[in-house]
């Protein structure tokens, strides 16, 4: 008799055992592709969990697909993928904030900031840290816009009053003087100083040491051509090559000089663009962390 | 009696159970190993090490998704992966084995420093283990790429000596005998400085050499030219400053020939030591 329930007590279980492995359950899966992206493993886990039916899913176990694999793309610096999944979470899902909050972050990095206005927009608003992080992420996108009056008016409703803010706030409120203060440099003038001084323009620009370093050359060449004309007239071979090369290099130190500005304009921008989005994205992480 | 019998077949219920859940993770993680599919065992292989707890079967998923990763030539990753292996409760023979395949994986990433290091752990702890051909040999070539030469002629002479005896053959040439003789980049910037061309002929370019000397030359022979007919500025500027600006450059191209020849001479010597070692495996 006991030797036949000891029998009959592993084939069933065998027999189950097989079951179980065709149909693992959801929740054991996502447990599955969180051990994977604790070992950071994130192909492996959103592989995983691509695997998935998502017509056999419940709404709650789809929207906790949905974001536990944009948050994976996220973490992969997927930022395009990640918003994708993201922005598909239902309102109903208790992932829905967090999900739309980092959507709009990674569509502001990628330069959608329309796209990115439209998704804060979106999000309604239940408590006020929600509300105040709203204003903060439309201001940072008005900052990187360039559009200071509307940073100024949604800036008004800073508190300064949230632990996850208030730090960020003030950075970007000092961020808008800086950049408002801020005098744009005349490409014209500087090819101007270049042509009068050679490497004054660069010096203008700020940029010193390229300035000494573009000036050296032209004077050098500058006083070979007077030597050669000096020495054997207009038509020596000598000043018609160290002329030549002079004007050369003159002219193309004016012009260098025009496109220093232009890139030391671009850098001091994109200088401030990286402090915002760092910005912008330190409190995502106090808030729903 | 009765209670005894229930308790004894739910314990066979839930060991049979979770033993057959891991085997088929097993037996799905090896077909898909052996089709080739090697990300998607890889992932076969960390489910059945999420799930089961008996170490015999990690241990064999660790070296099936070691297989996939190699294969992949995921070395470092491959390395990393095998070393969490370690905190498994398993025998000595195999805990060995993990050692090796780490150290073999570590020398595929070419982390050779950490390749000797697990080498010298290997042989200190599992000493009847060192005795497998493949990581003496790992352990000779990875010495050479540090130019750890001396170290590598006294595991090689072993090596040499143990397969004499094993095969009984004598008869192979000791490489380490013929130890390549380096050139010294401080020569070469001597040679350069005093004697133009000479440090690039000393690295064995002669051709540089010369190319070196006549634009040196070249410089210098428009320096004297200018300053006979007045031109005082321009012998300064353009001849002064030509033959100095190909001087310097050519002091630095020395040391970077002998760097190059140096490299080129290490590269065939460790090539031909590593020829011959894995033809005697």
């Amino acid at each position: 008799m006991h030797l036949k329930l000891f029998f009959f007590a592993i084939l069933f279980s065998s027999a189950s055992s097989n079951a179980l492995a065709q149909t693992r359950s959801f929740s054991n899966e996502l447990k599955f592709a969180q051990y994977l992206y604790d070992k950071q493993l994130y192909n492996e886990a959103v592989f995983v969990l691509q695997q998935q039916d998502t017509t056999a899913l419940s709404l709650t176990e789809k929207d906790s697909l949905l974001y536990q694999l944009g948050w994976l793309f996220y973490n992969q610096k997927q930022l395009d993928a990640s918003a994708a999944y993201l922005l598909r979470v239902l309102p109903q899902s208790s992932y829905y904030l967090k999900a739309r909050s980092f959507a709009a972050y990674n569509l502001t990095y990628l330069k959608k900031t329309d796209s990115a206005k439209e998704v804060i927009k979106d999000i309604s608003a239940s408590d006020t840290v929600i509300h105040e992080l709203k204003s903060f992420q439309l201001a940072g996108i008005a900052l990187l816009e360039k559009d200071y009056p509307l940073f100024k008016q949604l800036k008004d409703s800073f508190t300064y009053s949230s632990y996850a803010l208030t730090m960020q706030e003030k950075n970007l409120a000092q961020y808008y003087t800086d950049l408002s203060i801020h005098k744009k440099k005349s490409p014209v003038l500087a090819g101007l100083y270049s042509a009068a001084i050679p490497g004054l323009g660069k010096i203008y620009a700020g940029k010193k040491k390229q300035g000494i370093g573009a000036f050296l050359p032209v004077a050098s060449l500058g006083v070979l051509t007077y030597e050669a004309y000096r020495k054997g007239g207009i038509k020596s071979a000598r000043f018609i090559i160290f002329g030549s090369l002079f004007s050369i290099f003159y002219a193309g130190n004016i012009w260098g000089s025009v496109v220093s500005v232009n890139i030391i304009e671009n850098e001091f921008y994109h200088d401030y663009e990286n402090k915002v989005l760092l910005d912008l994205h330190i409190p995502l992480r106090s808030i729903f962390n | 009696m009765i209670m005894r019998i229930r308790f004894c077949l739910i314990c066979i219920f839930l060991c049979v159970a979770f033993l057959t859940d891991a085997q088929t993770d097993m037996a799905k993680a090896d077909m898909l190993l052996s089709k080739g599919e090697y990300f998607q065992a890889s992932v076969a292989y960390e489910r059945v090490l999420y799930s089961c707890n008996d170490p015999l079967i990690n241990y064999a998923a660790i070296k099936g998704k070691l297989s996939c990763l190699k294969q992949q030539q995921k070395f470092k990753e491959a390395v990393s992966f095998v070393a969490s292996g370690r905190t498994l409760q398993l025998p000595d023979t195999l805990k060995c084995v993990l050692l090796y395949e780490e150290a073999v994986c570590s020398y595929l990433a070419g982390s050779f420093e950490n390749t000797i290091s697990l080498s010298e752990e290997l042989e200190n702890v599992y000493p009847s283990y060192f005795g497998l051909g493949m990581l003496q040999v790992i352990t000779i070539l990875s010495l050479n790429e540090l130019n750890r030469w001396q170290d590598a002629s006294i595991y090689y002479t072993a090596f040499l000596q143990k397969y004499a005896l094993q095969n009984n053959n004598d008869t192979l040439p000791d490489l380490y005998k013929k130890i390549p003789k380096l050139k010294k980049e401080n020569t070469a910037q001597w040679l350069s400085t005093f004697l133009p061309g000479a440090g690039q002929m000393y690295a064995g370019k002669p051709l540089e050499g010369l190319v070196s000397i006549l634009l040196q030359g070249a410089g210098v022979y428009y320096g004297i030219t200018s300053w006979q007919d007045g031109y005082y500025i321009s012998a300064w500027l353009v001849g002064l400053g030509s033959f100095g600006s190909f001087h310097n450059g050519s002091v630095r191209r020395s040391e970077i020939l002998v760097h190059q020849y140096n490299r080129k001479k290490i590269i065939g010597f460790n090539q031909e030591v590593k020829k011959q070692l894995i033809s005697l495996l």
